[in-house]
C-alpha cells in the first residue's frame, strides 16, 4: 500500500511540475537558510567546550568603581592567582595570561608581525587542552626566555626542521628558546594565541603590585567544588592582601577606601561563558553575544516558518484538486486513516525532497556564509552529522504540518460531497490562508524594517561628525623599528608632495591604537573622591592638526615654546569631569608611581572638541594629551588622489630606514570601518536573509495566486461573458492581497520599531526609527505581492472566456 | 439484499430545508437487475449514494446483505462498501495519476489481498475487459468508452454482490454506450446484482425492473416483459 501511496504522490508530483518545483524550492531555500544559522549557532555555543575540563576552568573577573567611573574588567593584578592558590583549597591549579601587544618576530631572514602573542604562566598546559606535538608540557614555559609555538607559526619559522631547542628574537631585543610546539588552537575558542611566551620572562609577572589590573587569571578548581563558595570568599581575600598594599600604597585603609564610594569585587565567569556573555572593558579577542546567537535563532524560525506555511499553503490549497482522488478511494473501500495517511505520506515526500535540496544548497553555500559570518564552520567531523541530526526532525516537522490539515479535512469530508465537488469550500481553508499569507508579509516586513534601521544606523556612524578627519590618513605601523630616527623619517616623508602633515603617536582614535587610561587628580586635591580617569596620550606637536581636530578653547601645542612640555590639552569631557567651566590655566597632577607618591603638574593650554576615540557604542570619556614619545605609529595626512604615489614613497623610505623590518600600513578610514565590522555584517546578513524571506514568500504567493485564479476560472469566465475588462478582473483578483498587506503592516509595524528600538539603544549615538522605512518596507511588500500576483492574475483575466467556462 | 422501509433524506442548509427522499421503500432480490429512472433532481442519485453505503438517511430503515446499516459510521460502511460494492459512475472517476492497471488493483489493495492473487485477478478482469492492451496507460491517453470500461473492471475486480452504476452511460457516444450497457448485461447474466440509475428509456430496457422516481418518492414500478415470460 505505502508504494501506492509513493506512486501517486510521485505522479503527483511530477505532474504539476511548476507547482512542485515552487513548493520544494521554497521549502529548500528556507531549509537551507535555517540549517546555515542552525551549523552557526552551534558552533557560537561551542566555544572553548574542546578543553577536558571545561566545567571547572573559571576566569576572575573584576568590578571596579573608581572615580565615579564603573568599569568590569577581564584582567586582575599579578599576585590574586598565586593568592587564590593559596588561599582556597578548591584551586587545582591557576594560569595568567599578559599581553604586550604585536611583536615582531625573526628567525634568520624571516620576521613577521605576531599580534597573537601571549606571554603565559607554564601551568597553561595543564589547566587547557593544548596538545603538545613536540617537547614537555611541565618544562616548555618553566624558564624565563623560552616560548611554545602553534603548529602553523612553527613551520612558518622553522619548516620541517624541528623548532625545540631553537630560539626566536622578538622585536630585535630578545632571543626566546622554543620549548614545545602545540596543536592549533581551535577557531572556537574565545583565544587564539599563535606563541605562548613564558610569563617567568616578565619582571611585572613577579611585582606584588595589587594596583594594577593587567592579568588574565584562570582558575581550574578540583572536581565537585561550588565557585559561588569560592567567590563568596574573594572579598575577604581582597581585605587580606589589598589592605596592607593600599595603606603601604596610598597611605590609606581598605575602609576609607571604600567610604570613599570606591569598590572592587572580583567574581568568577565559567570559561564556557566567556565567548557569549562576556563583553569586559578587557578581553583576550572580540567576543560574540548571545544576543546575535538570539536574532538569528529567530530569522532561522522565521525563514523555516516562512518556508513551511507556503509548504501548507499550496498543499490545502492543492488538497481541494485532489479531493476527487479521495473520494474514489474512499468509495473504492479506503478508510480514513488509510487516506490520513496517504496525504501525510504524500507531504512528507515532499518535505523530504526539500531537505535533501536544502542540505544541497546549504552545502553549496556555506563558504559563502562562512565569509558572511567570519567563521571557518566545515562540514567535515561532526558537521555532517549535526546537519542530518536538524535536518530529519525538521523535515519531519514540515511534512506532517503541512500534511495534517489537508489530510484530515479530506478524510473526513464525505465521499459523496467530495465526489460532487461541494467539498472545495470545506478544503480551501480561506481563513488560516490568509492568516498565514498575512503572517508571511508581517515576517517580511520586519525584517525590511531591521536591514534599514541597520543600514541607516551605519550611515549614521559614516556621516557623524567624529571629531577628526579619518579619510586621506596613512597610518605607518611598526614606528618604534625606526627608533631614534623616527623624527628623521618623518621629516623625510614630508618633503614628499603628496604628504600634507605628519605627527608620531601610538596613540590614535581608530584600532590598533595604545590605550593608557590613568587616574588624575586636579592640583592640590589628591583624594580619591576628586579622581578623574582618563586616557592620557603622548602626542607630537603636529598631531591635532595632522587628526583634523578642532581646538574648542586655548591653543594647540606650538614647537616653538618649550614651556609647552609641561602643558596639557584636554577634551571637553575631561573638562567637565573635573568640573571646569573655564580650564584653561588649571592644573592637573599626574601620578607619577603606583603608590602615588610623587606627581608631575601640567598647565592646561587647551580644550579639544570631543571626538569619538571608542565606538559609538560608548559615549566620548574623558581624554587628555600632553607632548611625550610614543613611536609606535606615525600617521600622514596625503592629498586626495596621491594615494598611490605617497604609499610608494613611504614604502620606499621605509626600506631605506629599516630594511628587512616588515612594512605595515593601515588607511584609517578603513580601520574606523573595522569598529563597525559586527553591525555591518549583522546588517549585511538580516539584507540576505529578509531577501530570501520575501524570495520565499513570493514564490507561495506566485503559486497561491494561481490557484486562486483557476478556482476562479468559472466565475472569471462569466463575468468576461458579462462584459468584465481585463484590468477589472485583475483587480478582483489583486484586492484581497491588498488587504492581507494591510493587515500584515498592522502586526508588523509595532514589532518592528519595538524590536530596532532596543537594538539603537545599544549605541550612545544613534539614528532614530524613521517612520518613511515603515512605509517603504510596506510599499515594498505591497508591490512585490501585486506584482507576483497580478502577473497570474492578468493571465487569468486574458483567457478566453470560452475555454475556461468549458473547464466545468 | 436490499430492503428499505420509509427511507428519508433531507438537506438542510441555512435556510430551507429540502426533502430529496420521502417513504422510499424498496427491495431488491439477489441476481436483479433493477433501473431507476426520474427527471433531473428527482433523488435517483442521492437513492443511489444511501444504496452504495456513500451516505445516510435522514430517517427510517436500511437492511443490506442482512445488516441494519442506517445509523452505521463511515467506519463501519467503508468496511462493508468495499467488500460488497462496486461502483460506476458516469464520470468515470478513475484516478489520474494511476495506470488503468493500477486504478482496477485499487479496490484489492484495500481489501488486503496479497501481490499474487491481486496481479491474477487485475489481469483476469482485464482480459476479460480486452484491457490488456491498456495496461500501461493513464486514464488521460484512453476514449470515454475505454475509460468506462476501465471503470466497470474496477467495479468487478473484487466480486462484488451488488454494482451500483450512476448513469454509466451519460458521457458515452451511443457506440460506447450500447457497449458498456452489453457488458452489465452480461454481468448481470451472471448473477451479480445490479442497480443503474439512468436517463435513456432504450438502456433501462436491460433492466428486470425500472424504478420511476419523482419529488422524492417512487412512484411506479414497472417490471420489463422480456425477463417474465
Amino acid at each position: 500500500m505505502l508504494s501506492n501511496y509513493l506512486k501517486t504522490a510521485w505522479r503527483n508530483i511530477v505532474r504539476h511540475k511548476g507547482y512542485s518545483f515552487i513548493n520544494v524550492f521554497g521549502l529548500a531555500v528556507g531549509m537551507a537558510a535555517c540549517l546555515l544559522i542552525l551549523m552557526f549557532i552551534r558552533d557560537e555555543l561551542s566555544y572553548d567546550r574542546y578543553h577536558r575540563e571545561a566545567d571547572r576552568i573559571f576566569r576572575v573577573a573584576a568590578h571596579v568603581r573608581f572615580g565615579g567611573m564603573d568599569r568590569d574588567i577581564g584582567t586582575v593584578p599579578a599576585p590574586l592567582a598565586a593568592a587564590c592558590r593559596q588561599e582556597f583549597p578548591e584551586v587545582e591549579q591557576a594560569v595568567r595570561f599578559r599581553e604586550q601587544g604585536d611583536f615582531i618576530v625573526r628567525h634568520g631572514e624571516r620576521s613577521f608581525t605576531e599580534s597573537r602573542l601571549i606571554f603565559a604562566d607554564a601551568s597553561v598546559f595543564q589547566v587547557f587542552n593544548l596538545p603538545l606535538r613536540r617537547g614537555d608540557a611541565r618544562t616548555a614555559l618553566a624558564q624565563p626566555r623560552t616560548i611554545a609555538l602553534s603548529e602553523t607559526t612553527a613551520r612558518k619559522y622553522f619548516g620541517a626542521a624541528d623548532p625545540v631547542g631553537q630560539t626566536l628574537r622578538l622585536d630585535n631585543q630578545e632571543d626566546y628558546r622554543v620549548g614545545a610546539v602545540f596543536g592549533d588552537i581551535p577557531s572556537n575558542s574565545h583565544f587564539r594565541f599563535d606563541l605562548i611566551a613564558s610569563l617567568e620572562s616578565l619582571e611585572e609577572s613577579r611585582e606584588q603590585v595589587w594596583g594594577n589590573n593587567n592579568f588574565f587569571t584562570y582558575l581550574l578548581l578540583r572536581p565537585d567544588s561550588d565557585p559561588a563558595a569560592l567567590q563568596a570568599k574573594f572579598p575577604d581575600v581582597i581585605r587580606k592582601y589589598l589592605g596592607p598594599w593600599l595603606r603601604q600604597a596610598l597611605g590609606r585603609s581598605f575602609d576609607e577606601v571604600l567610604t570613599s564610594g570606591a569598590r572592587l569585587e572580583y567574581y568568577l565567569q565559567p570559561l564556557t561563558a566567556i565567548h557569549l556573555h562576556s563583553q569586559l572593558a578587557t578581553e583576550l579577542d572580540v567576543n560574540g553575544d548571545m544576543r546575535v546567537v538570539y536574532v538569528f535563532a529567530a530569522i532561522a524560525l522565521l525563514i523555516l516558518a516562512i518556508a513551511a506555511v507556503n509548504f501548507i499553503n499550496l498543499a490545502t490549497a492543492r488538497s481541494a484538486g485532489r479531493a476527487r482522488e479521495a473520494g474514489i478511494r474512499q468509495v473504492l473501500g479506503s478508510e480514513r486513516r488509510q487516506l490520513m495517511r496517504q496525504f501525510l505520506t504524500d507531504s512528507l515526500l515532499m518535505s523530504g525532497l526539500g531537505i535533501a535540496l536544502a542540505m544541497l544548497l546549504a552545502a553549496v553555500a556555506l563558504p559563502w556564509f562562512n565569509h558572511l559570518t567570519g567563521k571557518a564552520i566545515a562540514l567535515a567531523g561532526g558537521g555532517i552529522g549535526f546537519v542530518a541530526a536538524c535536518a530529519v526532525p525538521m523535515a519531519l516537522l514540515v511534512g506532517l504540518l503541512a500534511g495534517l490539515y489537508p489530510a484530515w479535512k479530506l478524510a473526513s469530508a464525505r465521499p459523496v460531497e467530495v465526489l460532487k465537488h461541494r467539498l472545495a469550500a470545506g478544503v480551501r481553508g480561506g481563513r488560516l490562508r490568509a492568516g498565514l499569507v498575512v503572517f508571511q508579509f508581517a515576517v517580511s516586513m520586519v525584517l525590511i524594517v531591521g536591514t534599514g534601521v541597520v543600514f541607516r544606523q551605519l550611515r549614521f556612524i559614516q556621516d557623524k561628525n567624529l571629531g577628526f578627519e579619518r579619510d586621506q590618513v596613512l597610518v605607518l605601523q611598526n614606528a618604534h623599528l625606526l627608533d631614534k630616527q623616527a623624527e628623521a623619517f618623518k621629516n623625510e616623508m614630508l618633503k614628499h608632495p603628496g604628504v600634507v602633515s605628519a605627527t608620531i603617536s601610538g596613540f590614535l582614535p581608530v584600532p590598533p591604537s595604545n590605550r593608557d587610561n590613568s587616574a588624575l587628580f586636579p592640583k592640590g586635591a589628591i583624594e580619591s573622591s576628586r579622581t578623574v580617569m582618563a586616557q592620557n596620550w603622548r602626542i607630537d606637536p603636529d598631531y591635532i592638526k595632522t587628526m583634523g581636530m578642532n581646538i574648542a578653547a586655548g591653543r594647540d601645542f606650538a614647537k616653538e615654546r618649550p614651556a609647552d612640555r609641561e602643558a596639557v590639552i584636554i577634551n571637553q569631557a575631561a573638562a567637565r569631569q573635573f568640573g571646569w567651566r573655564e580650564p584653561r590655566g588649571r592644573q592637573i597632577s599626574f601620578p607619577q608611581d603606583s603608590q602615588l607618591k610623587s606627581f608631575r603638574d601640567r598647565t592646561v593650554i587647551g580644550v579639544v572638541e570631543d571626538f569619538h576615540f571608542d565606538s559609538l557604542r560608548s559615549p566620548i570619556g574623558p581624554l587628555v594629551m600632553f607632548l611625550g614619545e610614543s613611536n609606535d605609529r606615525i600617521s600622514f595626512r596625503f592629498q586626495a588622489r596621491q594615494t598611490t604615489a605617497v604609499l610608494a614613497g613611504l614604502k620606499r623610505l621605509w626600506q631605506r630606514f629599516a630594511p628587512g623590518q616588515p612594512f605595515e600600513y593601515a588607511f584609517m578610514d578603513e580601520r574606523f570601518a573595522e569598529l563597525y565590522g559586527a553591525e555591518l555584517r549583522l546588517g549585511t546578513i538580516l539584507g540576505v536573509f529578509s531577501a530570501l524571506a520575501i524570495l520565499v514568500a513570493c514564490l507561495g504567493l506566485l503559486a497561491l495566486a494561481s490557484f486562486m485564479a483557476e478556482r476562479r476560472t468559472k466565475e472569471i469566465g462569466i463575468r468576461k461573458v458579462l462584459g468584465a475588462s481585463v484590468a477589472e478582473i485583475t483587480l478582483l483578483l489583486s484586492r484581497e492581497f491588498v488587504k492581507w498587506v494591510v493587515i500584515a503592516a498592522l502586526i508588523a509595524w509595532p514589532l518592528a520599531f519595538y524590536a530596532m528600538n532596543r537594538w539603537l539603544r545599544g549605541f550612545a549615538y544613534r539614528t532614530d526609527v524613521s517612520i518613511g522605512l515603515f512605509m517603504l518596507s510596506s510599499l515594498l511588500v505591497l508591490l512585490i505581492a501585486l506584482l507576483t500576483v497580478s502577473f497570474q492574475a492578468v493571465r487569468a483575466a486574458r483567457a478566453n472566456p470560452v475555454d475556461s467556462l468549458r473547464y466545468e | 439484499m436490499i430492503q428499505t422501509k420509509n427511507l428519508k433524506k433531507i438537506y438542510t442548509t441555512e435556510e430551507v430545508e429540502t426533502s430529496a427522499l420521502n417513504q422510499i421503500n424498496l427491495s431488491v432480490q439477489e441476481g436483479e437487475f433493477v433501473a431507476v429512472m426520474g427527471p433531473s433532481g428527482c433523488g435517483k442519485s442521492t437513492l443511489l449514494n444511501i444504496l452504495g453505503l456513500l451516505d445516510n438517511p435522514s430517517e427510517g430503515e436500511y437492511h443490506f446483505v442482512g445488516h441494519e446499516v442506517s445509523r452505521y459510521s463511515e467506519r463501519q460502511r467503508a468496511h462493508l462498501r468495499k467488500a460488497n460494492i462496486g461502483f460506476v459512475f458516469q464520470s468515470f472517476n478513475l484516478i489520474d495519476e494511476l495506470t488503468v492497471f493500477e486504478n482496477i488493483e485499487l479496490p484489492l489493495l484495500y481489501l488486503k489481498v496479497g501481490g499474487n492473487e491481486r496481479r491474477k485477478k487485475v489481469l483476469e478482469v482485464m482480459e476479460r475487459m480486452q484491457l490488456i492492451p491498456r495496461k500501461n496507460h493513464f486514464p488521460q491517453q484512453l476514449s470515454g468508452g475505454q475509460q468506462q470500461r476501465v471503470a466497470v473492471a474496477r467495479a468487478l475486480v473484487a466480486r462484488p454482490k451488488l454494482i451500483l452504476a450512476d448513469e454509466p452511460t451519460g458521457n458515452l457516444d451511443s457506440a460506447n454506450g450500447d457497449e458498456v450497457m452489453s457488458l452489465l448485461s452480461q454481468l448481470h447474466g451472471e448473477g451479480t446484482t445490479i442497480v443503474m440509475v439512468t436517463h435513456s428509456p432504450a438502456y433501462s430496457e436491460y433492466a428486470q425492473r425500472v424504478v420511476h422516481l419523482f419529488d422524492g418518492h417512487i412512484v411506479t414500478e414497472n417490471f420489463n416483459q422480456k425477463f417474465h415470460v
